[in-house]
């Protein structure tokens, strides 16, 4: 999952980022409002976290303009405001969930989880197609009864093919979704990705369009599969 | 525990009241009864002129004195009669002697140790003597007035009962307000009810009220604070449990180094935020109470200074103290380097490695002033008149602070009536403190 967190808080901007990308996901972060609409228009982030109490801009000026923008990615509410009426308003401004300080790092995966597969039109964690299944909680991934270990890169990676099984992604959506905007990134390093996979899981697994893209084949006439 | 009684507004009233009245009735009974019994002395001395008078006059003696009816009626009374001999002609009680007298009219007689009223008129040739005993006379002369004064002290008891409903009912409010106070809790401070209160209580209630208004405002800023200052907790609160997680999660070594520096980091911060909290709160009038004494400026600055050299030593920041003379001002010393150790925490905070801060004392004769300054950034114009507010912080900055020492520099400065002015000094910023001119703020002579 590619994130964008707004937090002007440092050191809880800095652990949180630590804690995301331990979790195999790619985060990008700002400190205050302005900038959210360019960043959230030229990269396709998956979720947004949002602190309220930011300086300048309030983070509810933020949601309502995005909104109205008609930016529609699921954002999660971060604030140490609990009164209803906060939360009341959060809510009905746009928000899809809303999280209270200090809050369990737990809690905050669960449900950054729940908008992500309500997001993706599901409403189990666990990704399958045929044999091969996928589990973002447990970060884990295999065929059948069989667990692949795989690296954080690698485990984004599939779980981005996975998530629309047979849609082309082409290297650059890919890209986008494994490196943070800060991220240097490798003139080959999906292809490197893509083989590490097809190792692990099967030659058959990902399907090369040339000069387009990769996908994950769902072809059952494909043995991998079975 | 008290034994002596308090004093009772209605028993003193009422011994008061009671105490008046009482004299009044017994000086009105006494002068009655007094009179009364002079009254029926005159009435039995008019009597005994009247046996007389009644007597038959120049009637041959003896006579039977029984028949005339009127020794019955007296049985105190004792008639004798005597010729101008000296004979007595009649005597009417056997065994009771009148001495002779030719003295006529009224006089007081002590016979056998028995006092005796006479009375004496002539009749024809004889002398005619009617006694009284004094002490009969006397018993009854007090049978008849203490009839007469009797019913007055019927009004003992009525009065009392008057006075007593009447103070009662004139205390009435005193106990409604009472009855109300009683009822309420803490939280209970609106205006009592000042309908139809007499003039007397009336004060009281207002001042009750206006004491009321003002611990109520008193209590709605601590629940700001309060509210304020948990609201603020949680942010460090937030980061202390991420970084706890990231130290518990961390796989190498070095990934768990670094999460517990961090860690640290993070408590230090919330430890900070706590302290500052505490001060101000203590700071903050009406939280505790002041005691201020004589304060020689120059050692609470000199300490302060020394407090907070380890601390500018990492940042190769130098303080310098422009000042030597000593000078005194009423405050409270620890409150004083509560300040100071404020404000220069403050510029070590915010200025650059290799900075200086300057402080000093300048006297003129009405005020004296402490000023401490750096050679930092200074603070955008806009921004400085907000930064005594509690928790602001500028915008943008990313040095920890808790956005509370100047706030605590400014409630500890308005404690001890001084002006707190912060500007910019081109370079860097000027915190200036105006204490007001003291007894004396002349160098104290050395003993």
């Amino acid at each position: 999952m590619r994130i964008l967190l707004i937090e002007d808080d440092t050191m809880i901007r800095e652990s949180l980022c630590a804690a995301l990308r331990s979790e195999g996901m790619t985060v990008d972060y700002l400190d205050r409002g302005e900038g959210v609409g360019s960043a959230l228009k030229s990269f396709p982030y998956d979720l947004m976290l949002l602190d309220v109490g930011l300086p300048g801009r309030s983070g509810f000026d933020v949601l309502k303009q995005l909104r109205a923008d008609g930016l529609d990615l699921p954002v999660l509410i971060l604030t140490a405001r609990d009164a209803i009426e906060d939360r009341v308003k959060g809510l009905d401004l746009g928000a899809d969930d809303y999280l209270v300080k200090p809050f369990d790092i737990e809690e905050l995966l669960a449900r950054m989880r729940a908008l992500a597969r309500r997001r993706a039109g599901r409403s189990q964690n666990m990704m399958r197609v045929g044999a091969l299944w996928l589990d973002p909680a447990a970060h884990a991934a295999g065929i059948g009864s069989d667990t692949i270990s795989l690296s954080a890169r690698e485990f984004t990676l599939l779980e981005t093919l996975m998530s629309h099984p047979g849609m082309v992604f082409s290297r650059m959506q890919l890209e986008e979704k494994l490196y943070g905007w800060n991220e240097e990134i490798g003139s080959n390093t999906i292809e490197v990705y893509i083989h590490a996979l097809r190792r692990k899981l099967g030659a058959d697994l990902i399907r090369t369009v040339r000069g387009v893209g990769y996908s994950l084949n769902v072809d059952t006439s494909a043995g991998a599969l079975t | 525990m008290n034994l002596i009684r308090p004093s009772s507004m209605r028993r003193t009233l009422l011994l008061w009241l009671g105490g008046g009245i009482s004299v009044g009735i017994l000086l009105a009974a006494t002068s009655i009864y007094l009179e009364a019994r002079q009254q029926a002395n005159e009435l039995f001395d008019y009597q005994m002129r009247q046996v007389v008078a009644s007597l038959p006059v120049r009637q041959a003696l003896p006579f039977d004195l029984g028949r005339s009816g009127v020794a019955d009626s007296q049985e105190d009374i004792v008639i004798q009669m005597w010729n101008d001999h000296g004979l007595r002609l009649y005597r009417s009680h056997e065994g009771r002697y009148l001495p002779q007298h030719a003295e006529l009219g009224f006089t007081d007689v002590e016979v056998q140790g028995t006092s005796w009223r006479v009375y004496s008129a002539q009749l024809g040739d004889a002398v005619i003597q009617v006694a009284q005993p004094v002490a009969a006379r006397r018993a009854m002369a007090a049978r008849m007035a203490w009839k007469t004064v009797a019913p007055l002290f019927l009004l003992f008891p009525l009065l009392s009962i008057v006075v007593w409903v009447s103070i009662s009912r004139n205390l009435r409010p005193v106990a409604t307000v009472t009855r109300d106070l009683q009822a309420r809790n803490v939280d209970s401070l609106e205006p009592i009810h000042m309908s139809a209160m007499p003039e007397e209580i009336a004060p009281l209630t207002e001042a009750i009220n206006g004491l009321f208004e003002r611990v109520k405002q008193s209590l709605e800023l601590q629940h700001h604070f309060i509210a304020d200052a948990a609201h603020e907790l949680k942010t460090p609160l937030t980061a202390l449990k991420l970084q706890l997680h990231l130290a518990h999660t961390a796989r190498t070594d070095e990934d768990r180094a670094r999460a517990l520096a961090d860690l640290k980091r993070g408590i230090d911060r919330a430890s900070h935020l706590v302290n500052q909290l505490l001060t101000l709160a203590r700071q903050t009038s009406g939280a505790s109470p002041t005691s201020q004494q004589d304060v020689a400026l120059l050692s609470v600055l000199t300490a302060s200074i020394q407090d907070l050299e380890p601390l500018a030593r990492t940042k190769s920041i130098s303080i310098t103290l422009d000042t030597s003379s000593p000078v005194h001002i009423a405050g409270e010393p620890d409150s004083l380097r509560t300040m100071f150790n404020n404000v220069i925490d403050n510029a070590i905070r915010y200025c650059p490695t290799g900075c200086t801060i300057r402080a000093a004392i300048e006297t003129s004769p009405t005020q004296v002033m402490v000023r401490i300054r750096d050679d930092g950034p200074g603070v955008a114009p806009e921004e400085i008149s907000r930064l005594t507010d509690r928790f602001y912080r500028v915008p943008g900055t990313q040095t920890e602070g808790s956005g509370l020492g100047l706030a605590i520099v400014r409630e500890i400065a308005q404690r001890h009536g001084a002006s707190l002015q912060v500007c910019n000094a081109f370079p860097g910023l000027e915190v200036r403190i105006c204490f007001p001119p003291s007894i004396t703020n002349t160098p104290s002579p050395t003993p």
